[in-house]
């Protein structure tokens, strides 16, 4: 994938969250940092799989560019979908960045054994939130260069 | 003795005898050499016969002189064999008249007595023994019997020192059957006493052991299986009076169902090992179950079988309790840290989600609505923000003093100096802003979480720094030797702590001071307390001479690996 390519494609998000006000607060850090993409946002663990796997309603789902994870999820928790993604061989090139409130050391550790790309924690205060925001989407959406989907 | 006594009497009897004898032999001589002489030439020999019979009654003399020399040395002889018998003898030997005085004695009774043999002939036997009465006693009982056996007696010596003895003793008689005396044989049973003395305390004072241990006693014979047992043993299965048959049938129908079978294995156990060990419940007479601990050794075999089994038992009931309640009481504790680690969890993540909310949303609409909001308004909202953003250091704080616990890694060797070493590196930038000099005395080694000595300098000496805001601070880190452990010292220049105000200081959440004046949440020494505490220390504050403070804290001696 080129720079050219970059910038002509719609860059696909998959936010899985189940707070309603920390999805919007991330939408609107995205909307502040003016990123164009595209962010779906699922609130827990089965229906990420399902929308990684293009199942029931996400049949006509994107396959993301970038997962942004946040660890305590109803039903099937941040941890198991991690693991499931990063041991799918058709999944695990997906960049997963552990987007949560959690600064405990064995959340962080354990992302890291499970292959987790970066783990990140939210921070209070809305300036350092949509800071941290703007970064992650001009590092992994511009800065690196991810696989081919 | 009567024997003894008799020998010398016979023997004296056939020396008599012998000398008789001799002279009759001599008369006899004499009168065959007369009636030879005078049988053929008696007168014209009368002369040489006058001769011959002075010559023959020469002779006679000669003999007669020599039978007589015989007889006393014979005599001689038996009396030092008398002598000698009871000289062999190493026991106290001595004869009594009837009238109760010694007649005779042996070396070994002057020794046993500290008296010469003639100092004792004559005198009062009794007066030697400790007891005279029980002496005199035991004599009549002689008398009485004709014989005493084991009779026990002590011998005073004239130093005190006593000889227990048993005596043997029989009466001697005349000819005629007259009782002439006492022969009396004592064996010395001092060593035998001492030997018996001795297993006597033994035995006490493994009785004691075994009574204070509450231990039991079995002695099983494998092959009729019967046992002798200790008072103890049987009250052990709730007996106070001995059941009249025992063994590992009847005790093993003693046992709870269950527990029968680790019984049997247990003996399978010993029959291959010689060691018997097993810990099982016993149903009382009264039902009431009792946890009882086993112990033995096989020590005798029959044709290469194990035959006896010697152990003991002892009732563990409360031991078992004891540790079954620790055991609840430690399931608890690990359940509780479980729970602390599950609230720290929650104040990690589930407590500050709603705090992000609360502040993102804020600061969102004051900047949707920036151009729209009036002072006031403004103002109302840093309230809430900075309300919320104290909860949110508050549920670190909490979280932090929670850890002291929860993340606390076992206590090891550490060196104090590098640790705090790396506090002084964590807290580089506020030295260099304040301008703080930090002397740092030579510093032992300790027993302790290192991560948390590291946390404790930092917070002690970060303490210091900000209460020095108006003048350079000097803070000083010593440490003296104590009693088994090592009292670190931290002192500052800074505005010291009232002595009212000391007890409050280590509690959580605890302000001296406004936010205004010196911001922090209060957490900070009450962390320090949690740390020390654990580490088995003391932590307190004194007044620094210049007013500043110390904050001290001990800390156990480095020991073992």
């Amino acid at each position: 994938m080129s720079t050219t390519d970059k910038e002509c494609r719609q860059i696909e998000i998959l936010l899985i969250e189940d707070n309603p006000g920390d999805a919007r607060l991330t939408q609107e850090a995205m909307r502040a940092a003016k990123m164009t993409n595209v962010l779906h946002v699922v609130e827990d663990g089965v229906q990420a799989m399902e929308f990684l796997r293009q199942r029931s309603r996400f049949k006509d789902a994107p396959r993301p560019d970038l997962i942004l994870l946040d660890l305590n999820l109803p039903k099937k928790d941040g941890r198991a979908v991690l693991s499931e993604v990063k041991t799918d061989p058709d999944l695990r090139r997906i960049p997963v960045v552990v987007l949560t409130t959690s600064r405990s050391e064995e959340d962080v550790m354990q992302a890291y054994d499970m292959h987790a790309n970066a783990y990140v924690t939210k921070p209070v205060k809305l300036d350092q939130f949509l800071r941290i925001v703007a970064l992650i989407d001009e590092f992994w959406l511009k800065v690196v260069t991810l696989p081919g989907r | 003795m009567q024997d003894f006594r008799a020998a010398i009497d016979e023997a004296e009897r056939a020396q008599d005898a012998r000398l008789r004898q001799t002279k009759l032999q001599a008369q006899d001589a004499a009168r065959f050499t007369y009636a030879t002489i005078s049988g053929g030439m008696v007168l014209s020999l009368v002369f040489l016969a006058a001769a011959l019979l002075w010559l023959n009654h020469a002779e006679a003399e000669r003999i007669r002189t020599q039978a007589e020399l015989e007889i006393t040395q014979r005599a001689k002889a038996a009396g030092l064999y008398a002598r000698s018998l009871l000289e062999a003898s190493l026991d106290p030997l001595l004869t009594i008249s009837a009238e109760g005085k010694i007649t005779d004695v042996n070396i070994a009774t002057e020794q046993a007595t500290g008296l010469a043999r003639a100092d004792l002939i004559g005198t009062d036997f009794a007066s030697y023994f400790t007891d005279p009465d029980q002496a005199r006693e035991g004599y009549q009982r002689v008398f009485a019997k004709s014989f005493v056996t084991d009779y026990p007696l002590a011998i005073r010596h004239t130093s005190g020192r006593i000889t227990d003895v048993l005596y043997n003793a029989s009466v001697y008689r005349d000819e005629a059957g007259k009782v002439l005396g006492v022969f009396a044989a004592a064996r010395d049973v001092t060593e035998r006493k001492k030997a018996e003395e001795s297993l006597r305390l033994t035995e006490q004072r493994l009785n004691l052991g075994l009574e204070f241990a509450e231990m039991g006693v079995w002695d099983l014979d494998l092959i009729h299986d019967t046992a002798w047992r200790s008072l103890q043993h049987d009250r052990i299965f709730g007996y106070e009076s001995a059941p009249a048959q025992w063994g590992r049938e009847i005790a093993t129908r003693h046992l709870v169902p269950e527990d029968r079978e680790g019984f049997a294995h247990a003996f399978e156990e010993a029959f291959r090992s010689g060691e018997f060990f097993v810990e099982c419940r016993v149903i009382r007479p009264d039902q009431s179950i009792h946890w009882i601990q086993a112990q033995g050794k096989v020590i005798g075999y029959e044709a290469g079988r194990p035959a006896r089994m010697l152990g003991t038992v002892a009732d563990i009931t409360s031991q078992r309790q004891a540790s079954e309640a620790l055991e609840t009481l430690s399931r608890a504790l690990a359940r509780s840290n479980t729970e602390l680690e599950q609230f720290a969890y929650v104040a990690s993540h589930d407590l500050q989600e709603p705090l992000r909310m609360v502040v993102g949303y804020v600061q969102l609409l004051e900047k949707r609505l920036a151009d729209k909001l009036d002072t006031d308004t403004r103002e109302f909202m840093a309230f809430a923000v900075d309300g919320a953003m104290r909860m949110q250091v508050m549920i670190d704080d909490i979280l932090a003093y929670s850890r002291v616990t929860t993340k606390a890694q076992p206590l090891a060797r550490v060196d104090s100096a590098a640790a705090l070493q790396q506090a002084l590196d964590r807290l580089a930038s506020p030295i260099k802003e304040s301008g703080a000099e930090v002397d740092v005395q030579p510093l032992p080694t300790v027993m302790a979480d290192r991560l948390q000595l590291v946390q404790l300098f930092q917070n002690l000496i970060s303490n210091s720094i900000k209460f020095c805001k108006d003048r350079a601070p000097r803070i000083r880190v010593e440490a003296v030797r104590e009693a088994g452990r090592w009292r670190f010292s931290v002192a500052d220049n800074g505005i010291g702590i009232a002595p009212e105000y000391r007890a409050q200081l280590f509690v959580i959440f605890k302000r001296l001071h406004t936010q205004r004046e010196y911001p922090g949440s209060g957490i900070g020494l009450a962390i320090c307390k949690r740390i020390i505490e654990r580490h088995g220390g003391e932590i307190g504050i004194d007044s620094a001479a210049g007013g500043g403070a110390v904050f001290w804290f001990t800390l156990p001696e480095e020991h073992g690996p």
